[in-house]
């Protein structure tokens, strides 16, 4: 029933931003559905392979921004063959034909090739803006193509990309015309940038306001790209080795102190942890401090700057801090919502700086805390239920513990009781990662309490089939789950096959599902794509009792995917 | 001395004859001691947690860099674990039972050992993004607030074109800060799937080939197999194998591995292909009756 004209509902709509919210406008009626479809400009597709160029194309010709994720989640650890997915290209080509005016992509897990930058750049007038997160494929020359043909650029971000980078002169590819853009992130790269090409880019660029450089782009060029643009909200710097006795350090004492307006600050992939001091004056107004690729400062140096920092709302930092550090942030940052710990020495024999002291010390100083991501050498339950009750506020809990099943070391106990207790006090959890020793008690835990939990992941727990479904049965909202090296096998992976309908995907390797396990599954549900990804030449399609290396199974409207390898058996 | 399984054919131990299976992987020769290995060995791919070190089972520590069976690359399965998966939280279970194998084995490798030791070997653990995985690996993990750090940075790039053999320390394996990759793709003839192998996990060629031979090649002849020591040394350069271990530099071109010194190689090599012999011809005078190289690598 409609009781407005579409003329007034169209505008209404427009206020309706969130993709959830427009999803379900559009669920409503036929007419609002129709509505919806022509004034949707933003569309977020999970899985790129739960739908097909052509279905977007139809059902939204208004689209500007298109939000693109590809391959699992895992593949970011390398658990994923490479040449498993998740192409751009289809995509680009099926949009340049067609009549849409993209301005806006944003990429996640991707292959993106240099064809694919390239035809990007050619095909729509009024492209602005181009985010790749954890992408790989492409290469410089992608970048210049992006450079040189968009004229309207806004923004170019590039975070934890795998870019082949051919040194070549990409950043001069940007035309003296080109005085547009906003945001300009290559800390990604690694190899040498054309200096003088990038001070005349910064120059003429006046609404730039996010600026990370690149490890190559040495302290005497940030001095002179901070003098050109004191209105920069968010500088992550390249290499900050400065000479202290050097004029070049003193002008960039004071061009720090006309940069009032920074409120995001990274970088500092090279440091010399005695020239910090010249960035106290900024720290005052900082909200977001990213230090966790400098390896090369102290702990205390950390630590002194931090106390500096007392509006910081979001910290990322590498593990070298220590508990003490800790202590500081929590007595300092009293407004700290997002926290990243991160482990110096990812592959040491286990060494990480942070225990769970750290973690008690940060839940008692910062109650609005709600998003965590810890690598630490040890937790034990009694920290975790001090911190779910400090913290109740959790959205995000992300705990990785470097051996993945250790015990509490005090009780010598597994973690349930721990993560039980979290889960329990922060009812609108959303997102959460398990490690270190854990039963299928857990399991029973998120279960029965985290009714919000939208993502699961699990490496090395559990003890039988039942933890499985206990999150199966009782996170409703459960969209991704993700499982390595755990006992559950087919029974808990067949209890309640429509459950997968109501998710995105479920990922399992090294788990106990067999191979008619899975085809099973796909025989009862077409709705779904199970893919085996058969690393093992030894793997044969007869063989139903092998248990499978790799399952991952999604929902998707347009079946089987077209562009599988040979090792990727999809059911 | 013991030696792992061998990529690039038995040195001693001669061609073996080649099984006549449809997998043209099969055609490598795999030679070794233990008596249980017949001469035509099915190879097949396995994946599985590989846990550095883990001498628990064979009680074998000898340091990757010596030409003798490493610890590094050596793959376990979840199976490996029992006490792991199936053990239940009550038993007492020690902290990390599944990796004391490994802190045991960390214990006798010496700082020669090179490779990373620890969880650091379990496929994807720590789950940290493999680009920030490459970047902290690269970072010359110097001691924090007493060194001078570009300093030190400038004494490395010094002692790197000395040619300095790798000397056990783990920050020396930070080579190149600028550019260098720790996971560079490999692809083997013959082989739909591509993979990445870390080279700042290794300190010299042996222990590369052995990983290279773990990830790609593997005899199948018993649920075990992956458990049990094969002890000829690999023979990278050895001219009677099947396949050479080549790699493309940073000018596009195709080199043996193996013929410059351990730094230099990481700091140029951008990808590794395992190639047939066949396909060789003309990387290296060896291949050719002329002893002239195609292509001279400038020092």
């Amino acid at each position: 029933m409609n009781y407005f004209p579409d003329e007034v509902l169209e505008p209404v709509f427009d206020f309706i931003t969130s993709h959830k919210d427009r999803n379900s406008v559009s669920l409503v009626c036929k007419s609002w559905f129709k509505i919806e479809r022509y004034s949707r400009q933003r569309v977020f597709i999970g899985n790129c392979y739960s739908t097909c160029p052509e279905r977007l194309i139809a059902r939204f010709p208004g689209l500007k921004s298109l939000t693109l994720k590809g391959k699992p989640h895992f593949a970011d650890f390398n658990l994923v063959p490479h040449d498993w997915g998740g192409f751009l290209y289809p995509w680009i080509e099926a949009l340049a034909k067609s009549r849409i005016g993209l301005e806006e992509l944003r990429l996640k897990r991707m292959v993106v090739s240099d064809e694919s930058l390239e035809l990007l750049s050619k095909s729509f007038v009024n492209f602005k803006s181009l985010v790749l997160v954890s992408c790989e494929g492409f290469t410089t020359d992608g970048l210049a193509a992006i450079a040189a043909n968009c004229r309207f650029l806004r923004e170019l971000d590039l975070q934890e990309n795998e870019v082949d980078d051919h040194r070549g002169h990409w950043l001069s590819c940007f035309p003296e015309s080109c005085t547009s853009l906003v945001s300009l992130n290559f800390a990604c790269l690694k190899g040498e940038i054309n200096l003088g090409a990038l001070e005349r880019l910064v120059a003429r660029s006046p609404n730039l306001k996010s600026l990370r450089l690149n490890r190559a782009v040495p302290f005497d060029t940030l001095e002179k790209l901070l003098m050109q643009a004191p209105q920069l909200l968010d500088l992550g710097t390249g290499s900050y080795v400065p000479d202290p006795s050097s004029e070049a350090y003193n002008r960039l004492k004071s061009a720090i102190q006309r940069c009032k307006s920074i409120r995001s600050l990274s970088g500092f992939l090279e440091v010399n942890p005695r020239c910090m001091s010249a960035i106290y004056p900024i720290c005052a107004n900082l909200t977001f401090l990213n230090l966790s690729y400098a390896p090369g400062l102290s702990g205390n140096e950390l630590t002194k700057l931090i106390q500096h920092c007392r509006k910081l709302q979001r910290l990322w930092i590498l593990d070298y801090i220590g508990d003490k550090g800790l202590g500081v942030v929590a007595s300092t940052c009293k407004e700290l919502q997002e926290l990243r710990v991160f482990p110096t020495d990812p592959l040491g024999a286990g060494n990480a700086a942070v225990t769970e002291e750290g973690l008690v010390l940060i839940s008692a100083g910062c109650p609005k805390l709600n998003s965590l991501l810890y690598f630490c050498q040890q937790m034990t339950n009694a920290a975790l239920i001090t911190v779910a009750k400090n913290c109740p506020n959790f959205i995000c809990f992300r705990l990785c513990i470097l051996d993945p099943i250790k015990p509490d070391p005090v009780t010598n106990r597994p973690l349930d009781e721990g993560f039980g207790a979290i889960v329990e006090s922060c009812e609108g959890l959303k997102r959460l990662s398990l490690s270190g020793l854990l039963s299928d008690q857990v399991f029973l835990y998120i279960g029965m309490y985290a009714k919000q939990l939208e993502m699961l992941s699990i490496a090395f727990a559990g003890d039988s089939d039942e933890g499985m479904l206990y999150v199966l049965n009782g996170c409703k909202k459960l969209r991704k789950l993700e499982i390595r090296d755990s006992p559950f096998g087919n029974a808990a992976l067949l209890e309640d096959v429509g459950k997968y309908e109501t998710m995105r995907s479920l990922w399992m390797s090294s788990c106990e599902v067999t191979l008619g396990g899975c085809k099973t599954l796909a025989e009862k549900m077409p709705s779904l794509s199970v893919e085996i990804i058969n690393e093992s030449q030894q793997m044969e399609f007869s063989l139903d009792d092998r248990t499978v290396d790799k399952m991952y199974l999604y929902r998707t409207l347009v079946g089987h995917r077209k562009d599988a390898p040979e090792f990727v058996w999809i059911l | 001395m013991e030696g792992g399984l061998i990529l690039l054919g038995g040195g001693g131990g001669g061609s073996s004859g080649v099984s006549t299976k449809e997998s043209a992987v099969s055609k490598v020769e795999v030679v070794s001691e233990a008596s249980s290995y017949p001469a035509e060995s099915e190879l097949e791919l396995g994946l599985g947690l590989s846990l550095g070190g883990s001498g628990g089972a064979t009680g074998k520590t000898k340091p990757a860099c010596s030409s003798s069976w490493g610890e590094c690359g050596r793959i376990l399965t979840a199976k490996d674990f029992p006490s792991v998966v199936s053990h239940k939280a009550n038993n007492g279970v020690p902290s990390s039972i599944a990796v004391s194998g490994t802190k045991r084995a960390a214990e006798s490798v010496s700082h020669e050992g090179g490779s990373p030791t620890g969880v650091g070997h379990v496929v994807g653990w720590p789950p940290i993004r493999a680009y920030r995985m490459n970047s902290l690996v690269n970072q010359a993990k110097a001691p924090r607030a007493e060194e001078d750090k570009e300093i030190c940075e400038k004494d490395k790039l010094k002692d790197a074109s000395k040619k300095k053999l790798y000397n056990g320390n783990k920050i020396s394996s930070a080579v190149n800060e600028k550019g260098h990759l720790g996971f560079v793709k490999v692809n083997m003839d013959g082989i739909p799937i591509g993979r990445k192998v870390d080279l700042n996990a290794h300190s010299c060629y042996e222990s590369l080939a052995q990983a290279l031979e773990d990830m790609f090649l593997r005899s199948a002849n018993s649920v075990g197999a992956e458990k049990e020591q094969v002890t000829k040394p690999s023979k990278l350069l050895d001219e009677s194998s099947e396949f050479v271990l080549t790699y493309e530099d940073k000018e596009g071109d195709w080199m043996l591995v193996g013929d410059v010194p351990w730094r230099m190689f990481l700091s140029s090599v951008r990808r590794l292909r395992i190639m047939r012999t066949s396909e060789a011809n003309g990387l290296a005078p060896r291949f050719h009756e002329s002893n002239e190289r195609q292509r001279s690598k400038p020092i």
